[in-house]
């Protein structure tokens, strides 16, 4: 599971005309995405994989960060994705 | 102790068959559901109580659609009405305690009809016709969920919420009736989302489990325990049992409402690999819905899923009579009444 600070402005998605300090930012390549809703709140999860007891096919969920969002920011996050996700394609799996 | 807070309270095991009692017939199931989509539950919830004037206003209903609605949940024990409020019973109360499984029961139940009302006759007389037409087929086609391919996901998911939803409340049975503390680390041969595994874990701090599925099915699987505190303990094998071994290791392995959907011989097949991968000493457990029992009464509208797949429960003592011949010792049968018969089977491999 990758987990480092990070600077390359590509990788933190910063536009290249800003700098941003991403200096303490943490990039993990997450494989598992799950959210739930309150009415106060929409619940991220994120996480990867890491194989459990003593065979590699044994694999389990890896919690890395819950992000709480408020409704109207978890819908502009959900018409990003969705913009993103149809201009640049994203494959089935 | 106010309703949230009794809606908060942890239950007592198997209370969440009150669920059932509201669920009898056609007429309370839809009106229920509509009780439902239309936010009459979320606002009793909310606000406690309200007038019909207010509870029409508030979903947008003229006053004879409310009439209708809260006459018919008033004749389903839903709600009672006390000087022109509205608020609800204190058993449907107790029953909004398992709001999934009640809503998870409704939609069921109601996506089903249709197979009920138009192929009932086919289902008696022609198995195979029936099996080819039903809705209930098509949802539980397993064949999706081989192919990690995005457009499975959806149609995975959907039966998936089923089979957890029914997981979680009767894993509370099976735990009432065996001792899974006794063991250190099982395998749930179609283990489905890692629901069943996941009381067991939450039930026994030192337990490790391991759910044996398809390949979606696991995908799933680790989505939904990603947050829950037991995932460190639980993994996820992805395999297909009809053409590969089970994995070895493990002193317990589980059969969860797994056996029924597969014909006798292949269910035997697949307990007799399960006996040479368990550990010497170790267990198998055989736990799932037994036949129906129609007694006098015709079954209620929540049964009609169970109805629908009577061809494929079979007695528990095939079972047992299947661990004898396997040389398996230490036999044990257990019935238990939830919904409809349970049992759970148990039986122990010579040595260790």
């Amino acid at each position: 599971m990758d987990r480092a600070p990070v600077a390359s402005p590509a990788r933190s998605g910063a536009p290249e005309h800003l700098n941003w300090d991403i200096a303490a930012v943490e990039v993990h390549d997450c494989t598992l995405a799950t959210a739930r809703a309150t009415p106060s709140e929409i619940v991220l999860n994120f996480g990867g994989r890491r194989a459990r007891g003593e065979t590699t096919a044994d694999v389990g969920p890896d919690l890395m960060r819950r992000i709480a969002l408020s409704p109207l920011t978890a819908r502009n996050l959900a018409a990003t994705l969705r913009r993103l996700i149809d201009d640049h394609g994203g494959g089935a799996r | 102790m106010s309703l949230s807070e009794r809606l908060e309270a942890e239950p007592p095991p198997l209370d969440f068959l009150v669920v059932d009692d509201f669920l009898k017939s056609l007429v309370d199931a839809r009106a229920l559901k509509t009780a439902f989509e239309l936010g009459l539950i979320d606002r009793l919830v909310e606000h406690r109580s309200g007038s019909v004037e207010a509870l029409g206003r508030a979903l947008g209903c003229d006053r004879q659609g409310i009439r209708l609605l809260l006459d018919l949940l008033g004749a389903n024990g839903v709600v009672e009405e006390r000087n022109g409020d509205v608020r609800f019973t204190r058993r449907f109360a107790t029953a909004l305690r398992f709001r999934d499984l009640l809503e998870m029961k409704l939609d069921f139940a109601g996506f089903l009809i249709n197979d009920f009302a138009d192929l009932f006759t086919a289902l008696v007389k022609n198995p195979a016709g029936f099996t080819g037409q039903a809705r209930l087929f098509q949802l539980f086609d397993y064949r999706r969920a081989l192919d990690l391919r995005f457009e499975n996901y959806e149609p995975t998911r959907a039966w998936m919420r089923i089979t957890t939803t029914l997981s979680r409340y009767e894993a509370q049975a099976a735990l009432a009736q065996y001792d899974f503390g006794q063991h250190a680390r099982v395998l749930d041969v179609g283990g489905n989302s890692g629901e069943f595994v996941l009381q067991l874990c939450r039930r026994h701090p030192h337990l490790r489990a391991s759910v044996f599925d398809l390949p979606l099915v696991c995908e799933i699987g680790m989505e939904h325990i990603l947050a829950e505190p037991e995932r460190d303990r639980i993994g996820f094998i992805k395999g297909d049992v009809r053409a590969e071994p089970l994995p070895e290791g493990y002193d317990l392995i589980v059969f969860k409402s797994m056996l029924h959907d597969w014909p006798v011989q292949e269910a035997r097949g697949f307990l007799d690999k399960a006996a040479r991968a368990l550990k010497p000493g170790g267990a198998i457990v055989v736990f799932e819905r037994a036949p129906l029992e129609i007694g006098a009464a015709a079954p209620p509208m929540s049964l009609l899923p169970a109805m629908l797949f009577f061809r494929s429960y079979r007695p528990g003592l095939d079972y047992v009579t299947h661990f004898q011949t396997l040389g398996m010792m230490g036999v044990g049968y257990r019935t238990v009444a939830l919904d409809s018969p349970f049992f759970l089977v148990s039986a122990v491999k010579p040595g260790g």
